[in-house]
């Protein structure tokens, strides 16, 4: 049961985080499976069928764009982010920082924590 | 091509519900899925892809994840599909009832069509007339939903239920009292000189003023509708529900088309030369509309009862 209600919260904490691991990730052109690879590098595992919905919602947002590429015998499809995506990242990566921040003043008042 | 594959994006595009580029969701799964497979176990085979096919998910669970966020009606309005649904309704039953009554179909374009019917056909036609008021409701609903989630629906909040607010005054005994004691004296009149309109309540020489056939009949009809009155009242000591109310309306708007419908010719019993027919009709409009006004109010008050938890 505690698991189980663990994986929603983590599900929950991870909606917004993976969206801002793709905006920094995509700082240079990749595309679906190298970006899974690349994370998992990073030390992030990612479910390639959470990955691409997440990517096309982005793209829909004009954070970031893509194109498809046939050079290489199998169609790939690229994504790089946008000038759009570079400010919503800056903003995200503020957020980050001051949440952290938040959370490190917090548990020095509190120090069981 | 491999079918195995092939099959599992079939099935995908079954359930993936977007307005565009579901060719192009289902060939980066594709190309993924390929990709995978070749590097995992060095090659794309049946049995490699397979296995990734297994690992990257169910169709249907694959399909949802692309459609966050897109519901077909907003969850919030969960509650008014039910209080829009029950209003249709309620005024679909209406017409129905005026229509059976008046043997005729009702059309109002483009939401309402009543055919003509007997009466037992009616409890079939009510069941389907309230799924077509939900299909209609939901149809709206799903409108707003895509275009304008966020628009509020203001008129809705007649309806709105305060919640631990009675929404009925309790009964008072002593006004049953008061409805008993008139009922007791009217039915005593009636019994006695077979009327209730006279010129003067002179016990010792009544002086009634319509003819007996019309004196009777609309004696009769005004003493049923007293009665009704009394037994709803009484019955909301029981149960204080907005139903009672609305139950009671219909039935005094039953009694009001039986008395619109009659032949008896009203008249004065001394003048028989007056007909009366015309300002009697008024007056029972003018009754039909009062009653109707209060038909809403109780609709209201019962949908209101309805969407309480």
């Amino acid at each position: 049961m505690m698991d189980a209600e663990f994986s929603t919260f983590e599900t929950e904490m991870n909606r917004g985080f993976l969206q801002l691991l793709a905006l920094v990730a995509l700082e240079r052109k990749m595309y679906g499976y190298g970006m899974i690879k690349q994370l998992e590098l990073a030390g992030y595992a990612v479910e390639e069928n959470t990955l691409y919905p997440l990517l096309r919602r982005l793209e829909k947002n004009g954070w970031i764009a893509s194109e498809w590429d046939v050079s290489e015998g199998r169609p790939r499809k690229f994504y790089v982010i946008t000038e759009k995506g570079k400010d919503v990242r800056a903003q995200a990566l503020k957020v980050l920082a001051e949440q952290s921040e938040t959370l490190r003043r917090l548990m020095e008042v509190d120090h069981n924590v | 091509m491999f079918e195995n594959l092939e099959a599992y994006l079939r099935e995908i595009n079954q359930y993936l519900a977007v307005k565009e580029g579901g060719d192009e969701i289902l060939a980066e799964i594709r190309s993924h899925i390929l990709e995978k497979a070749e590097s995992e176990f060095g090659a794309a085979t049946d049995e490699s892809v397979q296995k990734i096919i297994a690992s990257y998910g169910r169709p249907r669970e694959v399909a949802e994840k692309y459609l966050d966020g897109s519901d077909i009606i907003a969850p919030a309005f969960r509650k008014h599909l039910f209080r829009y649904t029950w209003l249709l309704f309620a005024v679909h039953a209406l017409l129905t009832a005026v229509a059976l009554g008046f043997h005729t179909s009702i059309m109002m374009f483009p939401f309402f069509f009543v055919p003509r019917m007997p009466n037992l056909v009616a409890f079939v036609y009510l069941p389907m007339a309230w799924l077509a008021d939900f299909g209609l409701v939901s149809f709206v609903l799903y409108i707003v939903t895509q275009k304008n989630r966020n628009l509020s629906l203001p008129w809705l909040r007649i309806f709105r239920a305060r919640r631990g607010a009675p929404q009925l005054k309790s009964p008072k005994p002593a006004v049953l009292v008061m409805l008993l004691v008139i009922l007791a004296v009217t039915s005593y009149f009636f019994l006695r000189y077979h009327t209730l309109f006279f010129y003067s309540v002179n016990l010792h020489a009544p002086e009634p003023f319509l003819n007996p056939a019309a004196a009777a009949f609309l004696s009769l009809m005004f003493l049923a509708a007293l009665l009704c009155e009394v037994i709803a009242y009484a019955a909301r000591f029981i149960v204080n529900s907005a139903w009672i109310r609305l139950v009671k309306n219909v039935v005094i708007l039953l009694i009001l088309w039986v008395i619109w419908n009659s032949p008896i010719t009203v008249q004065f019993r001394d003048i028989p030369g007056v007909d009366l027919s015309f300002v009697g009709g008024i007056l029972v409009l003018l009754l039909v509309v009062v009653t109707a006004a209060e038909l809403l109010k109780s609709l209201v008050l019962v949908i209101r009862e309805m969407s309480l938890p």
